[in-house]
């Protein structure tokens, strides 16, 4: 809510939801959600939206585990043509680190990158119509005046600076 | 880009690698006994670990893993362990050991804490091990041997049991055990005697329904009624015809009273049955009876045929399940598969891990020679210990790759001991084969493990060789032991309990030398399990000897009890059901003789009343020829007088 109503770009937030959703959705422990977690501490994203989101997700990654399973499953078992792809990357340096040959790690990265496009865009529109449409309404909520009141505001602003 | 975090995150990224480094050797120490309680499923320790970046190298000191059945032992200790990794392949998450040194390894030597693992860690590994595939073949096995071991081999009555019995049976009185209330034969003899008695009833209504006077009484009315006619002419014969005719149809009725008689009789006979089948009845009713009291009694019982089953059974199953254990491991971890398979596919507890081996580089894991040496004896171990060395080659996560079978070799030999052990795991073929041979000479049939037995007191001294071969090919199953133990001496307890455990101590006493058989053999679904020796024949005479005879005669005085209750209630039952019987069958007997008698008088009343109408017919037939004779003379006699 802070983040809605501070003057981070929309871009910005919806980028972090954007890799927040990546790293909720995929499993942990592996070198992928090592690699997430760097961009969006190096790239001007915006991190608590990513954080929620990635919080988000991990609960619903949980439920998508079995269609994240018969994904996986698919590519790397069932799709022979394939395995040559596969089979090179299980070979090079690193990559055997990120659990790529995993079905519910693939599954999940596959997910996660056919989610990046629309949740980046609607996340983005939602910020949009929400600072012009609804803002200034939610603004008027006792709630949002005591917490305005707080410095927790002020610190987070500074924060994201 | 976030250029003010470049710096931090470097920095923290910095200090997890240098944090990794220097705690690498506690995390290392940390996942190694983890993993191996994973594994082995009790409590593994290791004193320490170093590793050497230079080389990358390991040194696990003190390394030693509990006995999961025997948690004050170990299932193997190791004194060290070292081993250099090759850099390049473990960035692509492959661990290649070119040489390995194992040193320092014993077995089954004692704990001074309890190996057991906290309930909570044994739950969570409880709960893992069912997610493990319970279809392979190797666990498939693991179970049925362990379900045939505790279904053939059952142990022999505890001697407490037996001298419990006898001190019963010698103030037994089968007097007071036995009331004639409580025996069931003497309740379903009252039963049969009751069924006896209704069946009486009924045959008794039934025959009574039989009129055989009214019946008798037309018959001899009708009899009467022919022997009246008096056939003086043609005329006569009519009226005659009437009531042989009537005399007939009586007869006829009366014989099928006679039928009915008959089949009464037998039925009465087959409803009845024969004397002796009561007599069978009534005898297994009084079996039933003594095998109930026996029961009441608690007599244990002593095979002969299951002695050294029974003794060395335990040990056998025992051995052949650990050897099916670590078949079962090496399958679990060395999994065969299809040469040309591009992909092997391995359930994991979340999705499905699948590798891509590729003939240019090397399996994910690979030990490619494993030296080792230690010694049989350590700590809580008797006897002289007896030095080995040995080597294990291609332990692999991927035997086709690698294109080799999985071999170990132990050989030690000092002053007339010997170990030597040859395994051969190879998965690299169509038909996957492992075996493991061990013969070790020389040995203290103390460290064999036979389970303690008051029928068998430990071992003192002695010699003993096992010769053994475990072989797992597919889902087959060949194992063999030989054991031998001689030039033995038992430890004999200084204060027998009783008579009994004094004789039992005894019982050994004259043998020179013990020689036992096993062999197990089959698949999971027909697996066949058998233990001799050449004791079993003299052991089974002496025990018999000790407690047969007690037993036996325990059970014929319950016997001669029951028969004494049972007698005049058997013989009551037996006199009536012959009286009844006898007296049914009299009855009917004397009314289907009686009406039989009729019924043949009728008959010849009968006939002979017809033969009269026939020879009355026959006169009155030639006196009307002659009659026509005569008339035809006379005219022909007037004809030529004309």
């Amino acid at each position: 809510m802070t983040t809605l109503h501070s003057k981070i770009s929309p871009n910005q937030i919806a980028g972090g939801c954007m890799l927040g959703m990546m790293i909720g959705i995929l499993p942990a422990k592996n070198l992928l959600t090592a690699g997430m977690v760097l961009v969006i501490l190096l790239l001007n994203v915006n991190i608590g939206s990513a954080a929620l989101m990635a919080t988000l997700f991990s609960v619903i990654g949980y439920f998508a585990d079995p269609l994240a399973d018969r994904i996986g499953y698919f590519l790397l078992v069932t799709s022979t043509g394939l395995t040559p792809v596969w089979a090179h990357l299980y070979n090079l340096p690193l990559i055997a680190f990120t659990r790529f040959n995993n079905t519910v790690v693939l599954g999940s990265f596959c997910i996660a990158l056919i989610l990046c496009v629309p949740v980046f865009l609607g996340m983005r529109w939602f910020i949009v119509y929400y600072r012009a449409n609804l803002a200034s309404k939610v603004e008027q909520w006792k709630i949002m005046k005591v917490f305005k009141l707080s410095s927790s505001l002020n610190l987070y602003d500074k924060y994201n600076q | 880009m976030r250029w003010k975090f470049v710096i931090p995150v470097g920095l923290i990224i910095v200090a997890v690698v240098a944090g990794t480094f220097f705690f690498l050797d506690s995390i290392l120490k940390h996942a190694l006994i983890s993993s191996g309680e994973g594994v082995f499923g009790a409590k593994v320790e290791v004193a320490s670990v170093k590793t050497r970046m230079r080389d990358l190298s390991i040194s696990i000191s003190g390394l030693t893993i509990a006995d999961k059945s025997d948690v004050w032992k170990n299932l193997f200790a190791f004194e060290r362990v070292q081993f250099s990794m090759k850099p390049l392949p473990l960035l692509s998450k492959k661990l290649i050991i070119n040489e390995m040194s194992v040193t320092g390894i014993s077995w089954g030597t004692r704990r001074d804490v309890s190996g057991a693992l906290p309930p909570k860690k044994i739950a969570a590994l409880e709960k893992n091990a069912a997610k493990e595939n319970k279809n392979s073949i190797s666990y498939k096995l693991f179970n049925a041997i362990k379900e045939k071991g505790s279904k053939e081999v059952s142990g022999l009555p505890s001697v407490a049991a037996i001298t419990s019995a006898q001190g019963m049976l010698k103030n037994f009185s089968p007097e007071k055990l036995i009331s004639a209330a409580d025996l069931s034969s003497i309740k379903e003899m009252d039963t049969l005697q009751k069924g006896v008695q209704d069946k009486y009833a009924q045959y008794q209504t039934s025959i009574g329904a039989i009129n055989v006077d009214q019946k008798s009484a037309a018959l001899r009315a009708a009899i009467d009624d022919v022997s009246k006619i008096k056939v003086n002419s043609v005329e006569d014969i009519a009226a005659a015809k009437a009531k042989l005719a009537q005399l007939k149809q009586v007869k006829e009725d009366t014989e099928k009273t006679v039928s009915d008689i008959a089949t009464m009789k037998t039925r009465l006979t087959a409803d009845f049955g024969d004397q002796k089948d009561m007599i069978v009845k009534i005898n297994a009713l009084k079996d039933s009876d003594w095998r109930s009291v026996s029961s009441k009694l608690k007599l244990p019982s002593l095979s002969v045929g299951n002695v050294s089953q029974s003794l060395f059974g335990p040990l056998w199953v025992n051995r052949v399940q650990s050897a099916m254990y670590y078949m079962h491991l090496v399958q679990k971890y060395m999994p065969p598969r299809k040469k040309d398979d591009t992909k092997i596919v391995r359930k994991r507890q979340r999705g499905t891990d699948v590798s891509f081996p590729t003939a240019y580089n090397p399996p994910d894991f690979l030990i490619a020679m494993m030296a080792m040496n230690g010694t049989t004896g350590g700590t809580g171990k008797q006897g002289e210990p007896l030095a080995f060395t040995g080597t294990v080659t291609d332990i692999t996560s991927d035997p086709v790759l690698l294109g080799r079978p999985l071999v170990a070799k132990l050989h030690g030999t000092q002053a007339g001991k010997k170990l030597a052990l040859e395994a051969l795991f190879n998965h690299c073929i169509a038909v996957p084969q492992d075996t493991i041979t061990v013969n070790y000479a020389g040995m203290n049939p103390a460290d064999l493990g036979i389970p303690s037995s008051e029928y068998l007191p430990p071992f003192e001294s002695g010699t003993a060789e096992v010769n053994a071969r475990f072989m797992l090919q597919n889902d087959t199953i060949d194992c063999t032991m030989d054991l031998t133990i001689s030039q033995f001496s038992l430890v004999r307890s200084s204060t027998a309990v009783d008579e009994l455990h004094a004789t039992l101590a005894k019982l050994w006493d004259g043998i020179p030398k013990i020689q036992v058989t096993a062999k197990t053999s089959g698949t999971m679904d027909n697996l066949s399990m058998s233990v001799s020796s050449n004791i079993d024949k003299l052991l089974s005479d002496r025990l018999q000897k000790l407690f047969g005879d007690k037993m036996a005669e325990a059970q014929s005085r319950v016997r001669a009890e029951i028969d004494k209750l049972t007698e005049q209630k058997k013989q009551e039952l037996l006199g009536q059901f012959s009286a009844k019987r006898d007296e049914l069958l009299g009855q009917l007997t004397g009314k289907q003789n009686g009406l039989q008698a009729q019924v043949d008088a009728a008959k010849s009343q009968a006939s002979s009343r017809e033969n009269e109408m026939k020879d009355r017919v026959n006169q009155e037939k030639n006196k009307a020829a002659e009659d026509l004779k005569k008339q035809a003379g006379d005219a022909v006699k007037n004809l030529f007088k004309m």
